[in-house]
């Protein structure tokens, strides 16, 4: 379109452009196109993992797409500026089409629309014409009693040189459009209100600055503090067991914001139940309330799906976590040539340097303290069935069949290990050994690969349910000396040749040796290298049972070393514990710290995480979902019908004409059914006379 | 499109039935809705006096509320009373036989083969599987349409005992373990079979034909595969203790709300298959069939695909099964069209399934935010299920406006309720097999 064309026409055409904008701000199309953008970009929020760390998106898209999707804020897309726009947007358009629409309707409802031309009746496709010899008067009330037993409300007026009755039914069902419609806006409007605009607009307005860095409340200065009146707010809060807090923490995008509380709220005490499977059954927390400005103070038990309203704000429980218990550990060598534990007590959280070697440090951070652990020990690879069995274990009751292998196996602690340059490995060691395939074993998980999975080592308990014994033999198997004697005593026993007692000697403590470097894997590599394919299997086989007995031999000795009582080691017990013992003393060289971290004892401190909302837009949306269902329910089970009867008196044949149509906005087939019916009724008029 | 073809057959909806029964009209409540309401209002009443201890005052509501609901619904649909006197004294029946202890289950012949839950959700799982087959014979054998809808009947009547007994045994493991079996994927799967059928026999009756009682058994018979996969391998049928989040009375309101939604649009779905069938039955244009054939195969392994490891045989098995099936009624779409009820009768089920799916569907989602408002502290924060319940009901909300508003009818129409089922299907299956999300509990 070229300016030159239209000089004279600028005005109405300035006009007409704000009335068509109007006019498609307020349209179907438009809506429709803004839902599907709304369905788009929700369907992208449920894809992709909203509200990570930043660090997770930049790994998964790169730096480039990592920036690009930045500016369209796909990770926080439902609060996102241009979402929120796209909603104000369909909430101006369903006002536009309300406003235009909304009068229209109201005045159609009230209205019979009796001014309807009684011939323009002709062009409805529900009609019916017929001619009776009864009289107009008989006929308008005979015709106005059935439509009143229908259930209608009519109108009748003269008409030139007749009456029309005009009649109608269930015209609230426009009610039910404009409730429905009207819902849309008051919930959209509600929802904004309890949205994350209202803290923002705080941070804009009020220049406030969110935290970044860990900080004691105290200290956070005001400009990170939003107002005790702030009308909308969803914060968190953590509080320990015998703690209290008045503060709660509202987190925007990275950073946090203090947002004072007007009550002090203390955790007496926060309660697990369990089913008798393990599963947890409840979540509750006893706290005291305490109003400052009256000092009125009162009890309540928090739980899931039993929040506290208190002064216009809601406490629910939300999670758990540790308040700060107390664990005293020993730090155990796994390398060197001595077996001296550390001792320190941390809290859940602190971490504390660990000095491994001459120049080597870590840092043990411990993470998590799980005083229960109900765990599956049984074997969890589903037997083959056949189909016979399938079915039959599908029928009776749904009860399930108990697991007997179900059980406590006590408390854990969960820590890391970060060397110097960062890197961290997780563990996670039980404070009590387990039984596993009849033998007491300490089981220490490490999630080497990063994965969120623990693979866990099995170490066997000694007589004293201790660690003791293993750790000493493995001391001991450090030690070139003590191999050598254990070689040497191994060979007295087995052979009184000298000569032979000097080769087995040799190869038992080139075994010992092979397996001390690399465990099992070296002692196998070993062999492929120096024994010929045909007799691997049988020399592996001697090579066993010799390390075995080696093995024996070094146990021995590290127990004189220790200065444990005597024991017969060729008990069946003690050899399965050198069994044991060897395979996890192998496992050993897989394991990817030096050190072994137990727990000795603990004292629990549990936290409770509420979730503290204000929400001043939530009766609204509550008052919106009202309209909502009351406007769908009217729209599809109110049923709207109108009716015209159009009756003249024809003086010179003595006959009445009658017209009549009816009319729906929705033609379903029950009004074609409710139409046949109407026929009838009108067709009876005339068999009546006759 | 459709009006054409309504003139063509205009008597057809003289034979409809109002109240979709014997009944020509609903008319007023008689003396056996009386004498119902009396029954029921007794046994809420004794359930309030031995059981209200462990009920809080919610769910003493929602109990009383029951009754008038039940014999509403039963003035309603006869048939439904009697289905629900029915299955009730068989679940007393059964609860009586297990006598306070669940190893019974394994030594009374009736409850071990025919009344526990598991077996009878087994003989409904059969049963449905059968009337399938009949229904499809029924195309070409009166006798064998009957017995379908007999079938039908019979799998729903196991159905509804079958989960009450559930119930009943849930209580039976352990004091404070039961729960109404709605909680997980397992049961609502169950509910969602039976909602469906007893929706189709309502319009089955209404309408008086049996030709859609195939299509639409279609869906309830993929839904009985997964659900005899889902217990077989996955051992799915033990009843779980509740999680906390779950321990609320609004289960029990939100959950069968959602379903009466699923349910519908399923049907929906099947009867706009039905539909394109119809109308293309005299097409030899590939063109036409070919998105039929290829919507159709793909509702079909809609459950196959939330699989998440590789495909057994079994899965492959019912691939083909699913090709040969949507193949089979496509390459017999004549003689099939001439038994189905006209294209406007088609049309009004479909209407009236979503519009009825539709509004419970939105009472569900508002009852889901209530209940998210008490348990997770907002009423709405774009959990993905929570997300795809408003996708599903933008997409239905969308289809009624074009229909009320521009008078969508037809070919679209019908196209669009088969999409739309993929759409539920994947808010009903797939969100909680690809996004975690707080509905987790119906994990696969």
């Amino acid at each position: 379109m070229t300016q030159t064309d239209l000089p004279p026409s600028r005005i109405p055409q300035r006009k007409l452009t704000a009335a068509s904008l109007m006019e498609l701000l307020g349209s179907m199309r438009f809506a429709v196109c803004l839902l599907v953008i709304i369905c788009i970009a929700s369907i992208i929020g449920t894809v992709l993992p909203q509200n990570m760390p930043e660090n997770t998106y930049i790994d998964q898209f790169g730096p480039f797409w990592f920036d690009v999707l930045k500016k369209f804020s796909v990770w926080s897309i439902y609060n996102s500026a241009w979402f929120l726009v796209i909603m104000a947007f369909l909430v101006i358009s369903t006002t536009l089409c309300l406003i235009r629409n909304t009068p229209k309707m109201l005045r159609d409802m009230v209205s019979f629309r009796e001014h309807v031309r009684g011939s323009s009746l002709r062009a409805f496709h529900h009609k019916v014409e017929l001619t009776t010899e009864r009289g107009l008067a008989s006929c308008q009330e005979a015709i106005q009693k059935w439509i009143r037993s229908q259930g209608y409300q009519f109108k009748a007026v003269q008409q030139n040189n007749g009456v029309l009755i005009a009649a109608k039914k269930g015209s609230s069902n426009r009610i039910g459009y404009i409730a429905a419609h009207v819902a849309i806006v008051v919930v959209c409007i509600g929802g904004l209100l309890d949205s994350e605009l209202p803290v923002r607009l705080q941070v804009w307005l009020f220049d406030k600055k969110p935290i970044f860095e860990n900080m004691l409340i105290a200290d956070v200065p005001p400009s990170g503090r939003l107002s005790p009146d702030n009308p909308s707010f969803r914060a968190n809060l953590l509080i320990p067991e015998g703690s209290s807090r008045s503060n709660a923490v509202v987190t925007l995008g990275e950073g946090a914001l203090v947002q004072p509380l007007p009550f002090v709220i203390t955790l007496d005490k926060f309660l697990i139940e369990y089913y008798s499977t393990g599963m947890p059954s409840r979540f509750a927390s006893e706290v005291t309330v305490q109003d400052p400005e009256t000092g009125e103070k009162f009890q309540k038990v928090i739980e899931v799906n039993e929040p506290l309203h208190f002064k216009g704000i809601t406490v629910y429980q939300s999670s758990f976590d540790d308040g700060g218990s107390m664990v005293d550990l020993s730090i155990l060598p796994l390398q060197g040539k001595v077996n001296k534990p550390l001792e320190v007590s941390k809290r859940v959280g602190e971490s504390v340097e660990v000095r491994v070697s001459e120049n080597d440090k870590l840092r043990l951070e411990v993470t998590g303290l799980r005083p229960i652990n109900v765990e599956d020990l049984g074997n969890s690879e589903p037997q083959p069935k056949d189909l016979k069995e399938h079915v039959a274990a599908v029928t009776g009751s749904a009860a399930g069949k108990k697991n007997d292998n179900l059980r406590n196996i006590g408390p854990s602690v969960e820590y890391r290990l970060i060397d110097p340059s960062g890197q961290a490995v997780r563990y996670h060691n039980y404070m009590l050994p387990v039984d596993i395939d009849g033998a007491r074993v300490f089981l220490a998980g490490v999630d080497a690969d990063n994965v969120g999975q623990f693979r866990y080592l099995r170490i066997p308990a000694d007589q004293n349910d201790s660690l003791q014994e293993f750790l000493e033999l493995r001391a001991a198997l450090a030690v070139p000396q003590f191999r050598e004697l254990a070689a040497s005593r191994f060979a007295e026993k087995n052979t009184s040749n000298p000569q032979d007692r000097e080769a087995l000697q040799v190869s038992a403590a080139r075994a010992l040796d092979t397996f001390a470097e690399g465990g099992l894997q070296a002692l196998s590599r070993f062999l492929e290298q120096n024994v010929p394919a045909e007799e691997l299997p049988r020399a592996a086989d001697v090579v066993v049972r010799l390390l075995g007995s080696t093995m024996t031999e070094l146990r021995q000795i590290a127990r004189e070393q220790a200065q444990l009582p005597e024991i017969d080691l060729h008990q069946p017990q003690s050899v399965q514990w050198t069994q044991m013992a060897v395979a996890a003393l192998s496992d050993l060289q897989l394991y990817p710290a030096p050190v072994l971290v137990t727990m000795k004892s603990f004292d629990h401190v549990q936290a409770s995480v509420f979730q503290v909302t204000k929400t001043p837009g939530k009766l609204i949306v509550y008052l919106g979902c009202l309209l909502l269902t009351v406007g769908v329910f009217a729209m599809f089970y109110v049923r709207d019908r109108r009716i015209w009867v159009w009756l003249r008196r024809d003086d010179n044949e003595q006959l009445t004409q009658v017209l009549a149509a009816m009319t729906s906005q929705k033609r379903t087939l029950d009004f074609n059914r409710e139409f046949e019916r109407f026929k009838q009724a009108m067709h009876r008029l005339d068999d009546k006379e006759k | 499109m459709a009006q054409t073809a309504a003139s063509a057959n205009e008597p057809v909806w003289k034979e409809l039935v109002e109240s979709g029964d014997e009944r020509q009209t609903r008319g007023r409540p008689d003396w056996t809705d009386v004498v119902f309401f009396v029954i029921l209002a007794v046994g809420a009443g004794f359930a309030m006096n031995r059981y209200g201890h462990s009920m809080d005052a919610y769910e003493k509501w929602i109990l009383i509320g029951t009754v008038p609901a039940m014999v509403w619904l039963g003035w309603l649909w006869r048939p439904l009373r009697t289905l629900m006197v029915a299955s009730g004294l068989t679940a007393l029946f059964s609860i009586w036989l297990y006598q306070g202890s669940l190893e019974r289950a394994d030594q009374v012949f009736l409850l071990k083969f025919l009344l526990s839950s598991q077996s009878a959700i087994l003989w409904m799982c059969m049963l449905f599987v059968l009337a399938t087959v009949c229904y499809w014979i029924g195309f070409v054998s009166k006798t064998a349409a009957w017995l379908g809808t007999a079938l039908s009947w019979g799998a729903v009547y196991a159905g509804v005992t079958g989960l009450l007994v559930r119930w009943r045994e849930g209580h039976l493991m352990g004091p404070d373990l039961g729960h109404i079996p709605v909680s997980n994927l397992y049961e609502v799967f169950v509910l969602f079979a039976l909602i469906t059928t007893l929706f189709y026999l309502y319009y089955e009756r209404r309408y008086a034909t049996r030709a859609l009682g195939g299509f639409v058994m279609l869906v309830v018979t993929s839904t009985v595969v997964f659900l005899l996969w889902y217990s077989f391998t996955r051992e799915a049928y033990e009843i779980q203790p509740l999680v906390p989040a779950l321990k609320s009375w609004w289960m029990k309101l939100h959950v069968p709300a959602n379903f009466i939604g699923y349910g519908t649009f399923s049907l929906a779905a099947m009867v706009g298959f039905a539909y394109l069938v119809k109308e293309n039955s005299q097409t030899k244009s590939l063109a036409k069939l070919l998105p039929l054939f290829v919507l159709g195969v793909l509702l079909a392994v809609e459950p196959m695909v939330f699989r998440t490891e590789g495909l057994s045989a079994t899965w492959m098995i019912y691939f083909g099964i699913g090709i040969i099936l949507v193949g089979a009624i496509l390459a017999f779409r004549a003689p099939i069209a001439k038994k189905l009820p006209s294209l406007e009768v088609l049309d009004d089920i479909m209407y009236r399934a979503i519009a009825i799916g539709f509004a419970f569907f939105t009472v569900a989602t508002i009852l889901g935010a209530l209940w998210a408002a008490d348990a997770w502290g907002a009423y709405w924060q774009w959990d993905p299920k929570e997300t795809w319940a408003l996708i599903v009901w933008l997409n239905y909300a969308a289809w009624l406006h074009l229909r009320l508003m521009k008078g969508l009818r037809g070919t679209v129409a019908a196209y669009w309720a088969l999409i739309g089922l993929l759409i539920t299907g994947f808010a009903f299956l797939g969100v909680n097999m690809f996004l975690s999300g707080l509905h987790s509990y119906g994990a696969l």
